[in-house]
């Protein structure tokens, strides 16, 4: 335990291309507007015009709004998710975690455009209905409008909550709620006394996640928000492309930000008093959590909620039917986007490698991918040892920021490093696109490590010393192999993650082309089966690199178990 | 130390997995360079053109040069995305773009004399003036059109006056592209201004007042005219405004059996052409294959497979009649009398005008609003 030098590299990285862009964005947010670029004459008239704008405040207003409906759908789902993973599928809980961790992996934009198929007059929600004779005519408004807004971000940002707030219930011993039980708890009284309370950090970092991406978002309303349902994060995005007006998106974007800390100011008052009210019930849960003296063991929760195994299953369908229809329909043998297709065809997948434009994207993706796991390992790895090792005040401000790029909006990030490349008069290109995947995808890298280290036990390292082995013989031989697998896992997900980027790719990427713009310019050029093509490459090359990984894990912990009785007989 | 522990990388990972590994990563490596070299071509041209100007059947005759295509998804693309000198080598953008292209410094002359073809096209096109400035030459036609009104005829009867498309049956069935000049530019003609182009301030605010009140017509403004033939194909729209014709043939290839129509109000025109890119590094590859592209072969493709109008007059008496048919070829020089071309928003104030800048934030907030 001590100063954690190792992870120096990629504090200095993450000062560097978040902290110091985010600067820029401020800077340039008082600069003045010129022929679609910007001088350094300072103004306050982007902020004036931003906050006096009617139109501002009110669209502002209007993506809080659809955040937080997002995050107040979203999170309970996915608690539900979480805790029947959790407590109640003892068997099949990993397989369930699997599944939904794949669904975050496939291709974004597609999701979205998947929903289009759904939602339309003549899609599938419509369909059905008409055909059970339960409408005469086809609901429109399912489709450009705030409905189809919130159920594309909650069917996007479903899996992000429920990674924190299964981590968080992950911490809640079952004697807990065995002791709650026993002392004559109803379900409900155990759920809200003990289980909601030793959750709330999860459930705290789920609702910031949710809300702040669905917020920001800028593709989603674009795609299926119709002519009434503007966001803010695209009047930002316009602002760097046909409104020219980079200068007063700065402005917007800082706005959106201090908008976050004031309802972040909010909640936070609003938890205080929560949590006064719940005190007396927060001190019996923490005395029984602290029991751990109690060697009797029984995962079996009687927490009776009949329906959760059933909900479980709704909501691997809610994440999994339009990703299936996304796959169904790189099949068709129409130019037709749409569902039921009208003929099986391998069409769209040989016009796929027989295009340029595919191959070229293809290699983008690639080598950007490469270069961003390279680079996330060899900055990640080391602030992953030191994070772990670190004392807990230096730790916890270390954390904080390497979660930088996960919590700052993908947005913000890209027109930030956009802003600065500007003003240094610099272009974006695949070697920044590479860098700034490096500085999305290493927090990951440094998240699943460091759970890995708290579990490491450091004797094995000891024993090596004790018997004279040098330190970096020590990690060699030791340490290294040890971690091999959770190393190669990582490296996967930042694969995955750096594969599927787009929301700041698409600000940083300048002519260039990875996978997800080539499908993002595919969407706005003339959608055809090729983009689902397109889409279910990536999807199956993400679940074969994550069952990879996974059997990798299987390996390490059933090869981990014989070593350990040995190391301890 | 074990013999078997000593065959070994560590406890977990042998010397085999290792060189496994080691193999993985290099066949990687090998597929990654493979893949790398086969997206590259020895002799190439990048270009950043709407999606199916660059058909590979139409310079199938200039087969030693790779047109490496990225797409445009709005007329501004041409400034935002030519920002760095040399990633591009040309551009396809409508005539009313090179005052801002030239103001951005992102477009230089054409030198006339490496484009033999220019000698075939029809000399409203050939001499026309608007692609020229300070008597030089910044662009090479190579499609034209009118940006009209579609509607899906099977669904919908033929609007013929801007009231038809305000009527209450169409309520949320219009698609409209992101495109702030041809919607401002339309918008113009129905609130009655011939010269669409030369707005005042005033006059300005009458046309966006126009569109808001068309506003609940509108279904959504589509990020592309690409997405449009999607919409007709999902059934989500009857009516398209303004549109042009490759979204017909888009459409139609789902099923749908769009027609094309310019209403009573009128429309306009507009002509898209090559221009090259400041800091070009392919030049000749570039001069060749704006050359092709106006020549009769490749002219001869485009009028097909965009339905557009064509400037090369020997690659129009090979078209087939119902392809030629739309254009009226016979009166060349009278087809823009409904749907005149114009110069383009202005990009310097002048007095009460207003410039293509306010037009822009204008289409923002109306988008916001």
């Amino acid at each position: 335990v001590g100063w954690p030098w190792p992870a120096l590299p990629l504090s200095l990285y993450l000062v560097l291309g978040l902290v110091v862009p985010c600067g820029v964005l401020v800077v340039y947010s008082f600069w003045t507007a010129d022929f679609f670029s910007a001088r350094p004459d300072l103004t306050l008239d982007n902020y004036v015009r931003a906050v006096t704008g009617s139109i501002y405040r009110r669209v502002l207003w209007n993506s809080l709004w659809i955040g937080l409906v997002t995050a107040g759908i979203t999170i309970p789902v996915a608690f539900a998710i979480a805790y029947g993973i959790r407590f109640r599928l003892t068997r099949t809980g990993n397989a369930v975690l699997m599944l939904i961790m794949v669904s975050m992996l496939s291709t974004y934009l597609v999701r979205i455009y998947a929903w289009k198929t759904i939602l339309g007059p003549e899609g599938l929600i419509n369909n059905l209905l008409m055909g059970a004779g339960l409408i005469e005519q086809p609901i429109a408004a399912l489709l450009y409008g705030q409905i189809a807004i919130i159920l594309a971000l909650v069917h996007i940002l479903l899996p992000y909550a429920v990674l924190p707030i299964f981590a968080a219930l992950q911490n809640i011993d079952p004697r807990v709620l065995e002791a709650g039980r026993d002392l004559g708890a109803s379900p409900m009284r155990r759920l809200l006394t003990i289980t909601l309370p030793l959750a709330w950090p999860g459930l705290r970092s789920a609702f910031a996640i949710t809300f702040m991406l669905a917020a920001a978002d800028y593709v989603t309303p674009q795609l299926v928000g119709g002519s009434s349902s503007m966001m803010l994060g695209r009047i930002i995005a316009d602002q760097f492309g046909m409104a020219s007006n980079p200068p007063f998106g700065a402005a917007l974007a800082i706005l959106l930000v201090f908008s976050y800390g004031a309802l972040a100011l909010v909640f936070c008052l609003g938890a205080r008093i929560v949590k006064r009210l719940w005190s007396p019930f927060m001190r019996f849960a923490r005395r029984w959590h602290a029991h751990r003296a109690h060697r009797h063991m029984n995962s079996v929760l009687n927490f009776d909620l009949p329906i959760l195994e059933s909900f479980i299953v709704l909501a691997l369908a809610f994440l999994y039917i339009p990703l299936i229809i996304v796959i169904v329909v790189s099949f068709n043998a129409s130019s037709a986007g749409v569902f039921p297709i009208q003929g099986w065809s391998l069409r769209w997948y040989e016009a796929l490698f027989d295009s340029p434009a595919f191959m070229k994207a293809a290699y983008a993706s690639l080598l950007v991918g490469l270069l961003a796991v390279t680079g996330s390992l060899v900055l990640g790895v080391p602030a992953a040892f030191g994070l772990a090792r670190a004392n807990r005040s230096v730790g916890r401000w270390l954390l904080l920021l390497m979660m930088g790029p996960i919590a700052v909006p993908g947005i913000v990030i890209g027109i930030a490093i956009l802003a600065m490349l500007s003003m240094l008069t610099q272009h974006g290109g695949l070697y920044v696109t590479a860098a700034v995947h490096i500085l999305v995808t290493a927090p990951f890298v440094v998240l699943v490590l460091d759970a890995r280290l708290r579990r490491f036990d450091r004797r094995i390292e000891e024993a090596g010393r004790d018997l004279g082995s040098s330190p970096f013989r020590v990690f060699r031989t030791i340490t290294l192999p040890i971690l091999a697998p959770t190393i190669l896992a990582s490296a996967i997900l930042a694969a995955a993650l750096s594969l599927d980027e787009f929301i700041v790719t698409n600000f940083v990427i300048g002519a260039n082309t990875t996978l997800p713009v080539y499908i993002w310019g595919q969407m706005r050029t003339g959608v055809t089966p090729s983009v689902n093509a397109v889409a279910s490459i990536i999807m199956i090359s993400c679940l074969i690199l994550l069952v990879t990984a996974g059997l990798l894990l299987l390996r390490q912990s059933r090869r981990q178990k014989p070593l350990l009785q040995r190391a301890a007989a | 130390v074990k013999p078997e522990t000593r065959r070994t990388m560590g406890p977990h990972l042998t010397r085999r997995q290792t060189i496994q590994g080691m193999v993985g990563t290099g066949a990687m490596f090998s597929g990654l360079v493979a893949l790398g070299s086969a997206a590259q071509a020895a002799s190439s041209v990048n270009a950043l053109v709407w999606e199916g100007y660059e058909n590979p059947e139409a310079f199938k005759g200039l087969a030693e040069i790779a047109i490496n295509a990225a797409y445009l998804a709005a007329n501004e693309d041409t400034i935002t995305k030519t920002a760095t000198p040399g990633a591009f080598d040309l551009l396809t953008i409508y005539q009313g773009m090179i005052d801002p292209l030239r103001k951005s410094n992102r477009i230089e002359p054409i030198d006339e004399s490496k484009l033999p073809n220019l000698a075939d096209l029809f000399p409203l096109f050939g001499d026309m003036a608007a692609f020229k400035r300070d008597g030089q030459r910044f662009a090479v036609p190579y499609t034209w059109g009118a940006m009209m009104t579609l509607y899906d005829s099977e669904k919908t009867d033929e609007p013929k006056s801007f009231a038809d498309l305000m009527s209450p049956k169409l309520k949320g069935k219009i698609g409209m592209p992101d495109d702030a000049y041809a919607v401002i530019t339309t918008f113009a003609r129905y609130a009655g201004f011939d010269d669409a182009n030369t707005l005042t301030k005033a006059q300005l605010e009458q046309v966006m007042g126009l569109l808001k009140k068309f506003k609940p017509q509108i279904l959504s403004i589509a990020p592309s005219y690409g997405e449009l033939p999607a919409m007709y194909q999902r059934g989500e729209i009857l009516v398209s405004v303004p549109d042009w014709t490759p979204t017909m043939i888009g459409a139609s290839a789902g099923g749908r059996n769009i027609k094309s129509t310019i209403v009573a109000e009128g429309g306009f025109s507009f002509v898209d052409c090559w221009m090259r890119v400041i800091g070009a590094e392919h030049v000749d590859e570039a001069y060749r294959v704006m050359n092709h592209a106006i020549g009769s072969e490749a002219q001869q493709v485009i009028a097909v497979s965009t339905g557009l109008g064509i400037v090369n007059k020997k690659a129009v008496a090979a078209l087939a009649p119902e392809v030629a048919a739309p254009w009226s070829y016979d009166q060349v020089d009278k087809v823009f009398s409904r749907a005149p071309l114009y110069a383009g928003a202005p990009i310097e104030a002048a007095g009460d005008v207003t410039t293509y800048q306010d037009w822009v934030a204008a289409w923002t907030d109306f988008k916001a609003s």
